[in-house]
């Protein structure tokens, strides 16, 4: 927590010397550069047929590329000499820049694909995923300099996403490749995308189960610590794509051995090697997190809990378990986020999921449907991950350091 | 033995009691008679059983051999939790719960025992007034939010709370600076004429213990080596050891320290005036401090005044250094 002070300290600082910040200036000079040199989009005729790149030159939008570069322009200059109302004026031209963004896709669908031609379809080109990229930088970038609060935070990147979401459902976007792939298959969309989030959850439950489990264990029994954390460290180390073949044996002969393992739907292949293999390596930061948080409560707190005459039981639920959760918490999140990507992996043994989208992609060398596959899984980790981390540094904030305070 | 025991009931009877860590002993047979609403502080250097001997008396550690009594019943005849609700026990580093409110901590033991949330919330308050925190201020606040002094005062009334006989003290102070020490002393000398508790308080500070105490405990490894009033300890240390912790040759220093100005001035024959200047001392004030004046300023008399600022009396070098009539 000491960070946050820190943060807080520099962010008064810029009213005093407003020195020019180098990481604004620098990205702000490269989203000009993706956003002007390389290809905004290309312009397919269909799903076979190569696209043909367009820069902003060539597509000569004038109203647009004036708005694009008064904004750059200006938001160079709050950058040179950034107070913090200049930055406030960064943050407003930044997040305007990335809200448009999708509006400015809508006109430019609108004004290079005849509607007639149902097949023509648009794909996203370098320097409108360059310029995307580095200015969600910049947006972090002032972000974290202004110290915004969680609720501000959520705030920003709600309107940014509402702003996309209205892109998208205004239909104004569908003939974006992306959008032509989703509609060709939306149901197999939303199935995947449930059967992602079912194995992601049923994941981090399993684990967590385990790893409270685990915990306890070790810290009833000192000894068994050492040995657990190896065996899980070894498992960590296991490439993922081996693991499932190392399970496919064993997963295979107990289902034919055991039929009703069979009607469950257990096989050498699916969802319950995939399950199997992904709680393995979840244990790992779960349980590490979880012992280390239950044992790190300060020693006096507990002490003073028994000497007041609470329960064991009421000592663990009371004081013990309470000041570990933001430690657990993000043990949670690191779990989270890594089964959110991992699963997509899974698909390579038939568990399903957004990973299909991203194989099949692959496999026919379409990249807009690898891009169907692996934005949601982005963007799902991003938001999982932002979930926790505001969650646990709630916590944080109404404990404090997690420690009482000393006199000096 | 039983028949005296009963005539005069000690609160807190250690017979032989006996403490082994393994091979190690920490503590080692000691008895000790603790009367009811006495102060009693432990004092010796770091490792010399002090706290294991505190720690014993409400279980937190199981004495190895020997009986401890509270009110004549062993303690091993109570259930444990039952026996710590009814104990008070503040410790150096407060471990207040930092995710509760400071009311809250408060509240902790009269919950565990069950009382109805209005009384418990009446007890909160009262304890706030009795420990000089507001409690529009402080109720509401995180440990975390506290000075070191003000988290003390919070660690004393939650030991408080349930109103138990015996209080259990492990360094309380120690890790406060010496102004809040000293304010946060006074206090708890203000509270026990008020309170009278059976107070059992550990420390390595002797100034603390000469300050504070009824009795005085002087262990080291794990034995007593001596017990008595702080006058007594100061005028005949039972040994080399104890001698030293009284700070050998400050030790008439440590003395005035604890004679109020008060019990050697002559009194004013004539009509009182007002101490206008600054060479008086209050009668309440220490000889300690008397002297430091005069080393001041230079000068060998004082006007004493009482709280009104009135003269009462004048304390002379020659007072203050020898003693008059009985006290030989």
């Amino acid at each position: 927590m000491s960070s946050v002070t820190g943060e807080h300290a520099a962010a008064q600082r810029p009213d005093l010397t407003p020195a020019p910040n180098p990481v604004l200036l620098v990205l702000i000079a490269l989203a000009a550069t993706a956003l002007a040199g390389l290809p905004l989009i290309s312009v397919q005729p269909n799903r076979i047929m190569p696209g043909e790149g367009l820069t902003l030159w060539a597509i000569g939008a004038a109203p647009a590329l004036l708005v694009a570069v008064v904004l750059l322009a200006g938001l160079a200059w709050l950058a040179w000499r950034p107070t913090r109302r200049a930055l406030r004026l960064a943050l407003a031209a930044v997040w305007l820049l990335l809200a448009l963004l999708p509006w400015a896709l809508v006109a430019l669908a609108a004004q290079q694909v005849d509607p007639a031609m149902s097949s023509a379809r648009i794909g996203l080109g370098a320097g409108l995923w360059g310029g995307l990229f580095v200015l969600l930088l910049a947006l972090l970038e002032l972000i974290n300099r202004l110290v915004l609060t969680p609720l501000q935070r959520w705030g920003l990147l709600l309107g940014l996403g509402l702003s996309l979401l209205l892109a998208l459902t205004g239909g104004g976007l569908d003939s974006l490749a992306l959008m032509r792939e989703y509609h060709g298959r939306s149901a197999a969309f939303h199935a995947a995308l449930r059967y992602h989030l079912v194995l992601v959850a049923a994941v981090v439950g399993i684990s967590l189960l385990l790893a409270a489990v685990l915990a306890l264990a070790m810290r009833r029994w000192s000894r068994l610590r050492r040995g657990t954390f190896s065996v899980l460290s070894v498992l960590q180390t296991i490439p993922s794509l081996a693991l499932f073949g190392l399970l496919l044996a064993p997963l295979a002969y107990l289902a034919a051995r055991f039929t009703w393992l069979g009607d469950l739907g257990v096989r050498g292949i699916g969802w319950a090697p995939a399950l199997i293999a992904l709680v393995a390596y979840s244990l790992l930061p779960m349980t590490r997190n979880a012992y280390v948080a239950l044992d790190e409560v300060a020693a006096d707190v507990t002490d003073a809990a028994r000497g007041m005459g609470m329960s064991s039981a009421q000592v663990f639920w009371q004081v013990r378990l309470p000041l570990a959760l933001p430690v657990m918490l993000e043990g949670i999140r690191i779990t989270a986020v890594q089964a959110i990507g991992l699963a997509a992996v899974a698909a390579l043994i038939g568990a399903g999921g957004l990973g299909t989208f991203i194989f099949q992609g692959l496999g026919q060398a379409a990249m807009d449907l690898v891009l169907l596959g692996a934005l949601p899984i982005i963007l799902i980790a991003l938001l999982v991950d932002g979930m926790f981390s505001a969650l646990a540094e709630q916590l944080r904030r109404i404990q404090g350091r997690g420690d009482t305070a000393h006199g000096g | 033995m039983a028949d005296e025991r009963q005539a005069a009931p000690a609160k807190i009877e250690l017979d032989a009691v006996t403490k082994q860590f393994g091979d190690a002993t920490a503590v080692d047979a000691i008895r000790l008679a603790i009367p009811r609403g006495e102060l009693c502080v432990l004092v010796g250097t770091s490792g010399c059983g002090k706290s294991t001997t505190l720690r014993m008396i409400n279980r937190l550690i199981e004495h190895t051999a020997g009986q401890i009594r509270i009110d004549g019943q062993q303690i091993r005849d109570f259930d444990e939790q039952r026996l710590r609700r009814r104990i008070g026990y503040a410790i150096q580093s407060t471990g207040l719960f930092p995710h509760w409110t400071v009311a809250r901590n408060i509240g902790l033991v009269p919950r565990l025992l069950r009382w109805p949330a209005s009384r418990i919330a009446a007890r909160v308050s009262e304890l706030l007034a009795l420990l000089g925190l507001d409690e529009s201020e402080f109720a509401g606040k995180y440990p975390h939010q506290l000075s070191g002094g003000q988290a003390q005062r919070v660690g004393v009334a939650r030991a408080l709370a349930a109103d138990p006989e015996v209080l259990l003290m492990d360094e309380p102070f120690g890790a406060l600076d010496p102004i809040t020490r000293e304010s946060l002393q006074d206090e708890l000398l203000r509270l026990q004429s008020r309170l009278h508790k059976t107070i059992v308080f550990v420390t390595h500070d002797m100034d603390e213990a000469l300050k504070l105490a009824d009795r005085i405990v002087v262990m080291d490894a794990g034995r007593i080596v001596q017990q008595g009033s702080a006058e007594a300890l100061l005028q005949a240390p039972a040994n080399a050891f104890v001698e030293s912790l009284l700070g050998g040759r400050d030790r008439g220093l440590k003395h005035a320290a604890l004679t109020p100005v008060a019990e050697r001035m002559r009194p004013l024959a004539g009509g009182a005036g007002q101490a206008s200047d600054t060479l008086s001392v209050a009668a309440d004030d220490s000889l300690r401090q008397a002297l430091s004046l005069m080393l001041w300023h230079g000068v060998d008399s004082l006007l004493v005044s009482d709280a009104d600022g009135q003269v009462i009396g004048s304390l002379s070098l020659r007072d203050a250094v020898v003693a008059r009539g009985a006290n030989s």
